[in-house]
């Protein structure tokens, strides 16, 4: 039986040495977007191990914002390659993570997934994202708060409703930097759901409309009355 | 080798005699086609989708890229993207807030993320009995061509 082992240990050696690999020099590759650009990049590199050639399939993607290729479908073994992700920006803000998967003829492992992380800086910030009353509310005013970050300043030129029972009307605080837009419905009768378009002179035509959302809905949970002390029961008459 | 060969198919008729008993007369016997998968939280499979559509209508929202759309779309399937939200959400608010239909999303195929993020954008403005339907366009182009 041990005169066998070399055997074995070679002919395992060489099922080892014979395969295709894909080597990711990182499977997260996290990328900051300029707010002016409207698309951004991310490069992906590998090593193709082992010493069969690798062969490239479909680079999958779980958004069509984002498209991704290799710079080519076959790679000898031991070479280096790249896969390029392109991000369409479009009305993403914040931190937004995708996901890639590579196809290959790597047997071990023959889907490779990977992640690109991309941060566009926000340029504003609007407080709160959805005004909601309830049916059969007071049909009072709610204020949306606009709010420009960092340096630039960003002037808001109109409030437009989607729905005509709302009224917008904007008042100005701080002159480029910081907006109040009061919303009011001139009923609460039925559901309404609508959006309030603010619209600015932002120089990057991707952010120049900012939306927000009103909802009159039957499915709000009541707001708790004001907290009233609870009475004191009397002393029991003795 | 003849014995073997006896001795197998013995075993095979034995094995398949087994499969047929066990398919008339088991109470919860599989059925003998390959049955639909079945939904997960939040999605609609395609049959679903359609029986709802036939009864009382879909409200159907396209998530995929603009281009996408524009080569083809289920008939009335209205356009909402994570790349043009700003511009889209707003004109289609009305139709959503208006709508009493079910609201079935899709986008490119079941790897697709793109259904997910408009359907919980989409619940979180208080949009109601919003789903996502399970295989995407390819299921319902594969539906069509079914009925074909």
């Amino acid at each position: 039986m041990r005169k066998y082992l070399p055997v074995f240990v070679a002919l395992l050696g060489l099922a080892g040495v014979g395969r295709a690999g894909l080597k990711f020099d990182s499977e997260l590759v996290k990328v900051d977007a300029a707010p002016e650009k409207d698309t951004v990049e991310a490069v992906f590199s590998f090593e193709v191990t082992g010493t069969e050639a690798m062969d490239l399939g479909e680079v999958e993607t779980s958004c069509g914002c984002m498209k991704a290729d290799p710079d080519k479908k076959t790679y000898a073994p031991g070479e280096k390659g790249k896969i390029t992700a392109v991000f369409k920006l479009g009305s993403f803000e914040g931190t937004v993570n995708k996901t890639l998967w590579v196809n290959s003829n790597d047997k071990e492992k023959p889907r490779h997934e990977l992640t690109l992380e991309v941060t566009i800086p926000k340029l504003v910030e609007i407080s709160p994202e959805v005004s909601t009353w309830n049916v059969g509310d007071e049909p009072t005013a709610r204020v949306v708060k606009f709010k420009v970050l960092g340096e630039r300043t960003i002037h808001v030129v109109a409030a437009v409703c989607s729905r005509e029972k709302f009224t917008a009307e904007i008042k100005e605080i701080k002159k480029g930097k910081e907006y109040d837009i009061t919303l009011k419905p001139a009923d609460t009768v039925e559901p309404t759901l609508g959006a309030l378009r603010i619209e600015t002179d932002c120089e990057i035509p991707r952010f120049k409309n900012r939306l927000c959302f009103f909802n009159i809905t039957r499915n709000l949970k009541p707001v708790p009355p004001a907290t009233t002390p609870a009475p004191v029961p009397a002393p029991a008459a003795k | 080798m003849r014995r073997l060969f006896l001795q197998m198919c013995v075993l095979l008729c034995l094995s398949a005699g087994a499969g047929t008993a066990a398919y008339f007369f088991h109470p919860r016997a599989p059925a003998l086609y390959l049955v639909e998968e079945s939904a997960a939280s939040g999605e609609v499979t395609i049959k679903q989708a359609r029986e709802w559509e036939a009864k009382e209508g879909v409200l159907w929202i396209d998530a995929r890229m603009r281009s996408e759309y524009d080569k083809a779309h289920i008939p009335g399937a209205l356009l909402l993207n994570e790349v043009e939200w700003n511009q889209q959400a707003f004109e289609l608010m009305d139709t959503l807030g208006k709508n009493t239909k079910p609201v079935v999303v899709y986008c490119d195929a079941q790897k697709c993320a793109a259904s997910k993020v408009i359907a919980d954008k989409l619940r979180e403005l208080g949009v109601n009995d919003v789903n996502i339907l399970r295989g995407g366009w390819p299921a319902w182009k594969a539906s069509q061509a079914g009925k074909r």
